[in-house]
């Protein structure tokens, strides 16, 4: 009896947003598979970049290192991926390719998620005339074709990685803004947000301590799927000689390497082929699982 | 509509003009000027140089006189070519680019709906399943992973089909198949998840029960009825799509040798042939509004709900 009361008096364990989530999310092979496949990329993508600053570290062969023998070389087992037409160990290069890819994909991610979190929270919050002011700007420019913008830009100053962060993060927020001004609008009228009020917090602390904490869901599914877009992205712009630029690779770059290569080394863009259209396909799985898993009413 | 149309034009005019003013001004903040990888001559014959692009003139003249020209369809004299005009290269890469582009889009557009369909009236079986795993391996292969891939398959390896080498005014089904699909298949993985989507919705809508109910074939409820509901998200996707395409032409018209302006652009860009570079990029920017803008007018005609908002 004294047991059973004991029970009672404790209290009930919630379950949070997030724990549901994890629990559907849990059920989807799909996304698991890609959720541990892109953990493990993420970890390879940043072995490469090490074997970069480093070179030599984890016993893989150097990023830059020629060797002039062994030119073009098909697979072997001390070339796991075969050489390159200048004689690079291809795997290393992959893998440092990788890891670019996926650093230009988040950081890029991350700033288009800055920009469009603030700016939509901003329009929604305070609504009315600025709102609505806010919105028409990304209205217009929305219809921009703003990839064409991106080029130009790398074609006038040059491709630098630090301008492509910058270019792609400050081009994919659009969305991201749309995205987040709708929750905000609905979560303004939520209690707690009155509460929030009620207890003396200022507008901003409101936003970004109360609201903004509530409408990750969303986001979270947003972004990942972007990241997958923005890779494509660099991608296209590597592919047009406009990316990152030797000694720096990515997946883009490499794959137009390999396209370049197809009649003597086919292997090249085999491999850097294979290994974007997982990360891609991973990013979907993850994303399209992250959708299903908070917002169970859309299946 | 016609409203519709006009109040979009009063926001493209002026978005158009900042698009030229701003890549005209990033193109003269561009550090040196076209000519400064070339040998070096004397500066009577650098100044007549500069005067016969009128890049002597003040930076604001020399924009005036940009506009005005283009106002006249004149992009410019190339400054890579010396005796062609942006113009001149623009109309010999165009029909190329819009043969492989139009051609993708019909593509994607007849096999993504009528995969779309399919997949959705056999919704949860297996035929499902695979459409839609094929669909979803579909938006991760870009254009510049498959037409590669493509090219070293069928062409390379296979040597079924030829990987390059289409001359302007010969346009064989064999030198278009590998382009046109690999620029298609994305947009048919997109277009049949979009379709098979709203399909399982105007499938189980009351209008759909009524037609059944009123006694109409199968067939009919189908294609008739549910259909050109299920096709309303398609067409706002069209602006997006067609955008899609256009840029994806560039990389597949790089990978397999056409001579389109695709091609002509990442040439220009890598050497930075400013004036050709600004011409592409006001033309495809041109194209891709007006794309967009007819995509949102047309489902504004389509769908009466979406006039209001």
């Amino acid at each position: 009896m004294s047991d059973i009361a004991a029970t009672l008096r404790q209290p009930a364990k919630g379950r949070s947003l997030w724990d549901d989530a994890r629990r559907r999310l849990m059920r989807n092979p799909a996304a698991v598979v890609g959720f541990v496949l892109l953990l493990l990329f993420t970890l390879l993508g940043i072995v490469g970049m090490l074997n970069y600053t480093f070179p030599g570290l984890f016993g893989l062969h150097p990023v830059d290192m020629l060797y002039r023998d062994k030119v073009s070389l098909a697979p072997t087992a001390e070339h796991m991926f075969g050489t390159d037409t200048e004689g690079r160990d291809l795997f290393s290069r992959v893998l440092f390719g990788l890891g670019i890819s996926l650093a230009v994909g988040f950081v890029a991610t991350a700033v288009s998620l800055f920009i469009g979190v603030v700016w939509g929270a901003t329009a929604g919050y305070i609504g009315g005339g600025v709102d609505a002011f806010m919105m028409r700007i990304v209205d217009v420019l929305y219809s921009v074709p703003f990839i064409f913008f991106v080029i130009l830009l790398m074609v006038v100053f040059g491709a630098n990685i630090w301008l492509i962060f910058i270019a792609i993060g400050a081009v994919e927020w659009l969305t991201m803004s749309r995205i987040v001004r709708g929750q905000t609008i609905s979560l303004r009228q939520k209690e707690f947000v009155e509460a929030a009020k009620a207890g003396g917090a200022s507008g901003p602390a409101i936003v970004f301590g109360h609201i903004v904490p509530n409408l990750m869901g969303p986001v979270v599914v947003f972004a990942t799927l972007n990241v997958a877009r923005v890779i494509l992205l660099e991608s296209f712009l590597s592919f047009l000689g406009l990316g990152v630029q030797e000694p720096l690779t990515s997946l883009g770059k490499l794959i137009a390497d390999g396209a370049n290569n197809m009649d003597t080394a086919p292997w090249m863009i085999v491999w850097s082929a294979a290994t974007m259209f997982i990360a891609l396909l991973c990013f979907n799985f993850v994303g399209d699982g992250l959708r299903d898993a908070l917002d169970p009413k859309d299946r | 509509m016609l409203v519709q149309i006009f109040r979009r034009l009063l926001i493209a005019i002026p978005t158009m003009f900042v698009i030229i003013a701003a890549a005209f001004f990033l193109m003269r903040a561009a550090p040196g000027s076209p000519f400064s990888s070339e040998r070096q001559v004397s500066a009577e014959i650098e100044q007549r140089m500069l005067a016969a692009y009128d890049l002597d003139k003040p930076v604001g003249q020399q924009f005036v006189l940009y506009v005005t020209r283009l106002l006249q369809g004149d992009l410019g004299p190339s400054m890579k070519y010396k005796d062609k005009d942006v113009g001149d290269i623009i109309a010999e890469g165009l029909p190329t680019s819009l043969i492989i582009g139009g051609a993708a889009m019909v593509l994607a557009l007849a096999v993504g709906c009528s995969l779309g369909v399919w997949a959705a009236l056999r919704q949860n079986r297996p035929e499902d399943y695979v459409a839609m795993s094929f669909a979803v391996a579909g938006v991760c292969l870009p254009p510049l992973v498959l037409a590669p891939l493509f090219s070293l398959v069928f062409g390379v390896q296979l040597k079924w089909l030829p990987t390059a080498g289409l001359y302007r005014d010969q346009y064989t089904v064999s030198h278009l198949l590998l382009p046109v699909v690999a620029l298609a298949l994305p947009q048919i993985a997109i277009i049949s998840r979009l379709i098979r989507a709203s399909m399982i919705d105007a499938m189980r809508s009351n209008a759909i029960r009524t037609a059944r109910a009123k006694g109409l074939p199968e067939s009919q409820v189908v294609w008739r009825h549910a259909l050109p509901v299920a096709m309303i998200p398609v067409v706002s996707y069209l602006g997006p799509a067609i955008s899609t395409v256009l840029t994806g032409g560039f990389v597949i018209e790089t990978v397999f040798q056409l001579p389109g302006i695709g091609k002509q652009f990442t040439i220009a860009a890598l050497q930075r042939d400013y004036t050709l570079v600004m011409g592409v990029v006001i033309l495809y920017a041109a194209m891709i509004m007006f794309f967009n803008m007819m995509s949102d007018v047309m489902y504004g005609v389509l769908d009466p709900r979406a006039r209001r908002s």
